[in-house]
């Protein structure tokens, strides 16, 4: 037999760092190294879990019914797009808190420390303000739905719900984005952990 | 034109001081139709865009795909698709860098990342090359590009944001990827085969693997090959449409990472978290971009651009050569998701105006989005490779790369002057 030249297992250092083990638990943005940190951060992430669960399921049942069963189910699409809307919002609270959103990172390395600390002083009081606005706007816009009693056409979910869930959670966005500003006012490592 | 031309500079003005994109394309958006109109308009723009994009229904194709290669990717197959590829390929001269290429490949296809390959993979494949002899230019250009090819494999993030942002069918885009992604994959192999014969030296051949060794090696990658030939064919045939395709093919990777046991129940949880968190990142990009694009929409930008390429008197093929050229310089500083959202709205309505296939345009872009990320003289998947990888220069880096970066252009010169590679598949659903 021929002697496979790749080494078998793990490369010694234990398991190589790179895409395969970038997961949570990784400190970053207001995430720190702290147990209760991320347990925190993992106890709030079970909700988008459950949801992209939930939608994964609901796809395959669908089309297990539509050629299996021959019963196709009508609007699971309607139920798929709330549950996007409520996917993609609860998950921005996760990517504010760990300063995911992409960003060009070009003066990174070029500007003085000091510098860079305003700045992401003054990048973080922004992005709450327009989280905080947006917020602001979904929260009458959910409030004025329910006045006029809007709800989806099969399955009669409340769409202000919906807009009001998004308003809270955008809401929470401009609070973390408060926190990371003085965050890095407070603690002079934090920037690492923005500047990523 | 005028008002245009300090709108992107404002724009790139945000970009550069460091201003998440999806903030500085919506702000730009948003503060514009507030000039333009007034404070009703702009707010109710803003929140019915985004309250109706958040439920997109295209949009759910998004995290499914995802999830699918985050399962994957996690379940650990990186060193065992090298060791299948290499037990197939390992025997030819080049061998070794040839099994990077086609591992790289299938990584890259369900991390949906070329730079995430080019990081995960440097780990994977270099050593060997190394320790087999192989020139460090030879395996770093092959680790490099080999990573670019997944951008045309499903699940392709930058080619569902690409159809997403355009409104241009997703099921044929995909398909209309197989033939230029097959390019790809053989002309890599070309280049390879032309850099052994003129330099035995740069990649010996290795010893042969017999056929239960490869058999052995095949079992733990065979079930991933098998998924994305449903995903593929469940779209080509239209017995799926791509959201469930995505649906099923998350499925199918969760029954595979189970099946392999590799996974506890609180890793699961933190993929579909991590899953959910990677989209949510990717549609503020959108809603960011759909403001901005409102924002063009309104001042009649593209006709003013569309108007001057009359000017000029562009033809058509000129100023795909022009668009293309844009990407390659752009390749210095944004990754390629970003490249997509900053340049589409901008370039897609002239390409419409210029009587453009979408389809043809949108696998051009993507093309040409990988080549920039190796472009010499600059190009991220080569720094990413200098970071992992110890005492090999820059310069080696680019030198190996040459090689693939031409293959590539070659590619790029006959889907352009060859529309019929891209749009025969597509044709034929």
């Amino acid at each position: 037999m021929v002697r496979d030249p790749i080494p078998p297992g793990e490369p010694p250092g234990g398991p190589a760092p790179g895409a395969e083990d970038d997961g949570p638990g990784a400190p970053s943005g207001l995430i720190e190294d702290k147990p209760w940190m991320i347990r925190l951060e993992r106890a709030y992430a079970v909700i988008p879990a459950a949801i992209l669960f939930a939608m994964m399921m609901l796809t395959v049942v669908s089309v297990f019914l539509r050629y299996v069963m021959h019963a196709p189910i009508s609007g699971a699409f309607e139920v798929m797009s709330y549950m996007m809307g409520l996917l993609v919002f609860t998950a921005l609270i996760l990517v504010a808190a760990r300063s995911d959103h992409v960003r060009i990172s070009l003066l990174d390395s070029v500007l003085p420390v000091w510098m860079r600390r305003s700045r992401a002083v003054l990048v973080n009081l922004m992005l709450a303000a327009v989280s905080g606005g947006l917020g602001w706007r979904l929260w009458r816009f959910g409030v004025r739905l329910d006045d006029w009693g809007e709800r989806t056409q099969i399955y009669r979910l409340p769409t202000g719900l919906l807009a009001r869930i998004m308003a809270v959670s955008m809401l929470i966005c401009a609070l973390l984005f408060v926190l990371m500003a003085v965050k890095v006012i407070v603690q002079r490592s934090a920037l690492n952990r923005i500047e990523t | 034109m005028t008002a245009g031309a300090i709108v992107l500079l404002a724009l790139m003005g945000l970009l550069i001081a460091g201003i998440p994109i999806a903030f500085a394309l919506g702000l730009i958006g948003y503060l514009g139709i507030l000039g333009l109109r007034n404070m009703n308009a702009a707010n109710s723009v803003l929140v019915t865009q985004i309250f109706d994009l958040a439920q997109t229904h295209t949009f759910t194709v998004l995290p499914l795909f995802i999830l699918m290669g985050n399962l994957i990717a996690r379940a650990r197959i990186s060193h065992d698709l090298y060791a299948a590829s290499n037990a197939f390929l390992g025997h030819y001269r080049g061998g070794l860098a040839m099994a990077t290429i086609a591992a790289c490949g299938g990584f890259s296809a369900v991390s949906g990342s070329s730079m995430a390959t080019a990081s995960t993979m440097a780990r994977v494949a270099m050593p060997p090359m190394r320790a087999h002899g192989y020139s460090d230019a030879l395996a770093a250009g092959s680790i490099c590009a080999g990573g670019t090819l997944g951008i045309l494999i499903p699940p392709s993030v930058v080619l569902l944001i690409y159809g997403i942002l355009t409104s241009t069918n997703i099921g044929q885009l995909f398909i209309a990827g197989i033939i230029p992604g097959t390019l790809g994959v053989l002309g890599y192999m070309a280049a390879i085969a032309v850099v052994t014969r003129l330099n035995p030296e740069a990649g010996p051949a290795g010893p042969r693997a017999a056929w239960p060794e490869r058999l052995r090696l095949m079992r733990g990658v065979w079930p991933i090959v098998a998924l994305f030939g449903l995903v593929l064919g469940g779209i080509y045939l239209g017995v799926f449409t791509p959201t469930e395709a995505a649906g099923i093919g998350a499925a199918g990777a969760f029954v595979f990472v189970l099946f392999r046991g590799t996974l506890t129940l609180r890793a699961l949880i933190d993929i579909f978290a991590e899953s959910a968190r990677t989209s949510a990142m990717m549609i503020a990009l959108l809603f960011g971009a759909t403001l901005f694009n409102n924002y063009l929409d309104m001042l009649g930008f593209a006709r003013d651009l569309a108007s001057w390429l009359e000017t000029v008197n562009l033809t058509p093929m000129q100023a795909l050569l022009v668009m293309m050229g844009i990407y390659l310089v752009l390749g210095l500083f944004l990754e390629s998701l970003s490249m997509m959202l900053l340049t589409i709205p901008i370039f897609f309505p002239v390409v419409q105006i210029l009587g453009i296939d979408p389809v043809w345009f949108g696998i051009l872009v993507v093309v040409a989005i990988e080549i920039s990320l190796i472009t010499p003289p600059v190009g991220l998947n080569v720094f990413i490779l200098k970071i992992m990888v110890r005492n090999i220069t820059l310069a080696t880096i680019f030198r190996g790369i040459v090689p693939f970066f031409v293959a590539d252009l070659i590619r790029l010169g006959l889907l352009l002057a060859f529309p019929t590679l891209v749009l025969v598949l597509p044709r034929l659903m």
